[in-house]
């Protein structure tokens, strides 16, 4: 009995360098690599959704709506921007850098977009809104009786339009692409998927999503 | 080797009308300004990229009973697509509505089996890095990704115009299987003064290129493979059409 | 417990583990691969929204339409336009409209020749201090040449020149100058048009109607509606090579080169015969000329067989509304005669096909209209032994184009003082003092009123759709300033200038700046024309002593205009028969070969005056004997890396001869010497 705990024991400190590699691995693994790998810049402009859609009163397809060739319009062009901000209109220090560097000196705003594809992606925003997914995967709401699209956005973007600040935008170092960017395995979540040949118009073949 | 034939309810063809061919080569040039495929400085075709290429075809005969006539190659877009069920990577394949032969550039690892098993040389092999003299790179479309050397590619039926098409439809809440002849066509076929390619659905009726597929002087290229092509040409030169299915000269007429 | 060698193992067996089962390892090969789709070197898509604008080509001859696409302030692609009037598809040329503005052949800011002969960089102010120091020391002495008939450049330079008291302003010989030239002296008032659209049978002589003659991609879009469902008109192609519109004819009629006049008369003679007449004083003595020309003459002068001429004859009586069109295989030097028979045979079918366009005529003070200016010949004027002490040239590549090179350029080496104003760095520009960088089509104001072929008075702005080189300036907008500080003022703008035109034009300015283009309407046809008989019947002359092997020069709008070069895109268009790795292709048909000793593959050099090319023989069945083929466009020895050093250049051939009657020089029977190397 002895002689086993004193092995038991024995054993123990013996396999502590094991464990230690381990619990340094794992945690060099888990969290330095994933913290390392990522780094962070804030956006160039202060801009807040909320203020946009509350205080101003504009709706989501003021600045992201669809262009009469079927394109989707993204990001607001400065040009947009400048339609209201010529000057400032509040007196906010964040309207104050916005106007001072890029209204006036006309510079586009170097945005950093958290859905970034690379250039031999396409993706199509028409063919993925509610008339595509909704029969299916958008709860009917019997108080307004309707359903609702701004869930469908948040599949893949970030919700910001209860946020008073942009979160930050976290970029890979090694592949230069954000964080949150959606990846093809994503994408295949649905278009590899059966159930939705038939139902919708996915498919997998390349040129689907690739160009 | 080619597999069996998929069916589409679309059938994105070309038909292209080798008697109103002058060989000017426009529709190469908008087709390398639409897809991004870089010049190349020769007139060597072996290591040049080019999705559509325009062959010269003779009659074989002496003066004055010599014949000419320009032949338009883009990619065939077979049916049995004998290039996509080569590709061991599944870089390559043809599984939409349409019946485009598909291709992801990334994916592709160069092993150039797809180039061999086209019948129809119509694919071509990223020698080098695409280069544009300096400065031209500002001009490229913004519609069609740019090629690193290592990958294989080939005429898309300019794709990218089907999606816009199909998304200008779903914006305008339209059915994006009903397009109006016109709606989609290629670079090419726009580019022609002559009018000599005419694209369109070739199962749909109301596209003037299903009319056209079904004339009795339309042929395919290579029709005995059995590659069953979506590009249709139509001559009314019978040697044209011989040519086109490389008949042997002791051969007989099709029957 | 100290690290022993043991314990270190199990150390890197836990740390394997470990990051085995942490997403390290996994997540890197993903990283890793998406990090290598992604090279630096490799070039990105623009992004952004597409905005589309409508234009008229400055840079395709056709002068087709086009639709260029835009995406952040950069052109990315022009497509045709079916709406425009000239439009209805791309020249190969318009198709690669857009990489043009980035060639590496670009002029990007003024250079001055320096002491070792090279060419250095300059500010804008010290050019500017040159070339009005130069040109006052010169006074009347100056002497210009123009690339660009179309544009109010032209008229500009003219008022330029009659500031400094000076007349000597020459367009680049062409088909267009031809036809001016024959229309003037047949008594048209403004330009010879052509009602392609209402015709239906087409004969097109010489012309190479479906590649490069007048408004080609207009004379297409008419080809391409003729053959609809419901047939239009016939093309009948005649010419020595089986080429582009040979190729889509409804037939080919093998001509012996510089034989179009004879085929022409010919065709007038069978016509005369039958009791057709022109309303011209003259129409006697021109009936009297053709019964020399009977179908048994033509064929012992030409070999064309007479019961081609016959039956072709036949085609244009029986057709309604025949047109012909006579133009020279290589698109300039075919001379007036020629066009003056083809406008002699229309008019004996009726002439419901031809049109006097009136074009606007001189806005500016001093301004000559544009059939004066085509009447003085450039290339008389260079072997004439002028002597002027400046020289200007504008969008111009004489050292190229101009029939024996070798004395153009000792002409313009000669001349005390020669500057270019030019997009690209061409033999002519490589020649000059001094080049001054110009905008390129769609970089800068320009315009472009009636091209050579088109049936009604057309005029479009072609406005500024993106920016050019930052030190290159619009054309006309630098000649208007140039006027003015060398004393004498002609407009304050090219605005101004251009709505002066459009005023002229009874054309809404508004709408031509909007990219809308104006067409105006036909003025009737002279009641009474003078055929001048003498003039054919001296140039055809020339036909009965041909020497043994003839050159047939091929065009290939493909290959670039002069000024351009062969555009990057367009290197990949050249075909075997045309270039073979960079040695020039010389086409024969075997019986010629054969009788010359040649075969298939041989080198031989061929030379014509005192110009000389080596090229290698290949056998091409669709050429007429006795004729050797050579493609027009190679042997650049200017401009970039994608025109150098590939083939030659087939004016090193032409043998310029004077015309007579039309003051116009001619090179369309160039009898060749062919020798085996």
């Amino acid at each position: 009995m002895v002689e086993k705990k004193q092995r038991d024991a024995g054993f123990l400190t013996q396999a502590a360098p094991f464990f230690l590699g381990l619990a340094v691995a794992l945690c060099l693994g888990w969290w330095a690599f994933p913290t390392l790998l990522f780094s962070e810049h804030p956006q160039p402009v202060a801009f807040t959704h909320k203020s946009h859609l509350e205080d101003a009163g504009q709706d989501c397809a003021d600045c992201h709506f669809f262009r009469e060739d079927g394109s989707f319009s993204g990001l607001p062009s400065l040009e947009q921007c400048a339609e209201c901000h010529v000057s400032s209109i509040g007196d906010s220090k964040a309207e104050e850098d916005f106007v001072q560097n890029f209204v006036e000196p006309e510079r586009p705003i170097p945005w950093r977009v958290h859905q970034k594809q690379p250039d031999n992606v396409f993706f199509s925003h028409a063919a993925h809104t509610a008339a595509t997914c909704s029969p299916c995967h958008m709860e009917y709401d019997p108080d307004d009786g309707e359903n609702k699209p701004d869930a469908l956005c948040s599949q893949c973007h970030l919700s910001l339009e209860e946020l008073d600040k942009l979160p930050p935008y976290k970029e890979n170092r090694l592949t230069g692409y954000s964080k949150t960017t959606m990846k093809m395995q994503q994408c295949e979540a649905c278009h590899a998927n059966p159930e939705h040949y038939g139902t919708t118009n996915a498919n997998n073949a390349c040129y689907t999503c690739h160009k | 080797m080619t597999t069996e034939l998929k069916k589409f309810r679309i059938r994105w063809g070309m038909v292209i009308d080798v008697d109103k061919c002058t060989g000017c080569g426009a529709c190469m040039v908008a087709c390398q300004a639409e897809n991004n495929v870089p010049p190349e400085n020769t007139s060597n075709r072996r290591k040049s990229l080019n999705w559509l290429l325009v062959y010269e075809l003779s009659n074989g005969k002496s003066f004055p009973g010599h014949d000419l006539a320009y032949l338009p190659r883009p990619c065939q877009q077979c049916g049995t697509y004998p290039c996509a069920s080569v590709c061991p990577v599944i870089a390559t394949d043809k599984n939409e509505e349409g019946g485009i032969v598909s291709q992801i550039y990334p994916r592709c690892i160069g092993c150039r089996y797809c180039m061999a098993a086209c019948p129809y040389h119509a694919r071509y092999f990223n020698w080098r890095d695409p280069v544009w003299p300096a400065g031209m790179e500002k001009n490229l479309s913004p519609d069609v990704s740019v090629r690193p050397r290592g990958v294989v590619e080939k005429c898309s039926f300019c794709h990218h115009r089907f999606m816009q098409a199909k998304d200008k439809a779903r914006v305008e809440e339209r059915d994006i299987f009903d397009l109006e002849d016109g709606e989609y066509v290629t670079a090419c076929a726009e580019s022609c003064p002559n009018g000599a390619i005419v694209f369109g659905d070739l199962n749909n009726p109301k596209h003037r290129a299903h009319d056209l597929a079904a004339s009795p002087q339309a042929f395919r290229l290579l029709e005995r493979l059995g590659t069953d092509p979506q590009v249709y040409y139509l001559s009314r030169r019978e040697w044209v059409r011989a040519q086109g299915d490389n008949r042997l000269p002791d051969e007989g007429n099709r029957g | 417990m100290g690290i022993d060698r043991r314990s270190f193992i199990k150390f890197a067996a836990g740390a394997g583990l470990g990051v085995t089962a942490s997403p390290l390892p996994w997540k890197m090969i993903d990283d890793v691969a998406i990090w290598t789709q992604n090279w630096p070197w490799i070039p990105s898509n623009p992004k952004g929204e597409s905005v589309w604008a409508a234009t008229t080509s400055k840079y395709c001859p056709s002068a087709c339409g086009l639709k260029v696409r835009m995406v952040n302030g950069q052109a990315v692609r022009a497509i045709g336009d079916a709406d425009h009037p000239l439009g209805g598809g791309l020249s190969p040329l318009a198709a690669a409209e857009i990489q043009m503005l980035n060639s590496p052949a670009r002029v990007k800011r003024p250079l001055r020749r320096i002491a070792d002969g090279r060419l250095e960089p300059i500010s804008w102010e010290e050019a500017e201090k040159i070339l009005l120091d130069k040109l006052g020391a010169a006074g009347p002495q100056v002497a210009c040449v123009s690339g660009d008939e179309t544009g109010s450049s032209l008229g500009a330079l003219s008022a330029l020149l009659a500031g400094r008291g000076s007349n000597q302003l020459y367009v680049m010989p062409s088909d267009a100058q031809a036809a001016g030239r024959a229309w003037r002296l047949m008594g048209g008032k403004g330009q010879v048009g052509y009602d392609l659209e209402g015709s239906d049978f087409v004969l097109a002589v010489g012309a190479n109607v479906l590649e490069s003659w007048g408004t080609f991609i207009r004379n297409r879009r008419v080809f391409s509606s003729s053959r609809g469902e419901v047939p239009g008109a016939s093309f009948v192609y005649a010419g020595p090579v089986q080429n582009q519109s040979a190729a889509v004819a409804d037939q080919w009629i093998p001509l012996r080169p510089g034989s179009e006049l004879v085929f022409l008369l010919g065709l007038c003679a069978v016509l005369a015969q039958q009791g057709r007449s022109v309303e011209a004083g003259d129409f006697l003595s021109f009936r009297d000329m053709l019964s020399g020309y009977d179908p048994q003459q033509v064929n012992a002068l030409t070999e064309i067989p007479a019961q081609v001429l016959q039956s072709t004859a036949a085609a244009l009586i029986r057709a309604e509304r025949p047109l012909i069109l006579a133009g020279s295989e290589c698109g300039y030097g075919g001379g007036a005669a020629t066009v003056m028979a083809g406008l002699a045979l229309n008019l004996l079918l009726g002439g419901k096909t031809l049109r006097d366009v009136l074009l606007s005529g001189p806005v500016l003070p001093g301004e000559k209209a544009r059939p004066d200016i085509q009447a003085g010949d450039l290339a008389a004027y260079m072997g004439k032994g002028a002597s002027p002490q400046a020289l200007l040239f504008y969008s111009a590549n004489p050292a190229y184009a101009l029939p024996s090179p070798k004395t153009v350029r000792e002409f313009i080496q000669t001349t005390p003082f020669k500057a270019a104003f030019t997009s690209f760095l061409d033999e002519t520009a490589s020649l000059c003092d001094l080049v001054l960088p110009i905008t390129f089509s769609l970089e800068g104001l320009d315009d472009l009123e009636s091209p050579y072929g088109c049936a009604k008075p057309f005029y479009s702005v072609c406005r500024k759709l993106v920016d050019g080189p930052a030190e290159a300036r619009p054309g006309l907008e630098l000649i208007l300033d140039l006027s003015a500080k060398l004393g004498k003022k002609l407009a304050p703008s090219a605005q101004d200038v251009i709505k002066a035109k459009a005023k002229a034009l009874r054309a809404n300015a508004t709408a031509l700046n909007q990219g809308k283009v104006f067409e105006g309407s036909v003025a009737s046809l002279p009641g009474r024309f003078t055929l001048l008989p003498e003039i054919m019947r001296k140039a055809a002359e020339s036909v009965k002593n041909a020497a043994p092997t003839l050159l047939a020069p091929l065009s290939r709008t493909a290959l670039g205009t002069a000024q351009s070069g062969i555009p990057p895109f367009n290197a990949k268009l050249i075909r075997a028969g045309e270039l073979e790795g960079n040695g020039m292709q010389a086409l024969l048909n075997r019986t010629t070969a054969y009788s010359r000793g040649l075969q298939d593959g041989d080198l031989v050099r061929i030379s014509a005056g005192q110009g000389e090319i080596v090229a290698r023989v290949r056998i091409f069945e669709g050429i007429v004997p006795d004729a050797l083929g050579l493609t027009m466009g190679l042997g650049h020895t200017a401009l970039d890396a994608f025109s150098l050093g590939k083939g030659a250049n087939v004016a090193d051939l032409f043998t310029p001869a004077p015309e007579e009657g039309s003051g116009l020089t001619v090179w369309n029977r160039v009898g060749l010497t062919v020798v085996k190397v």
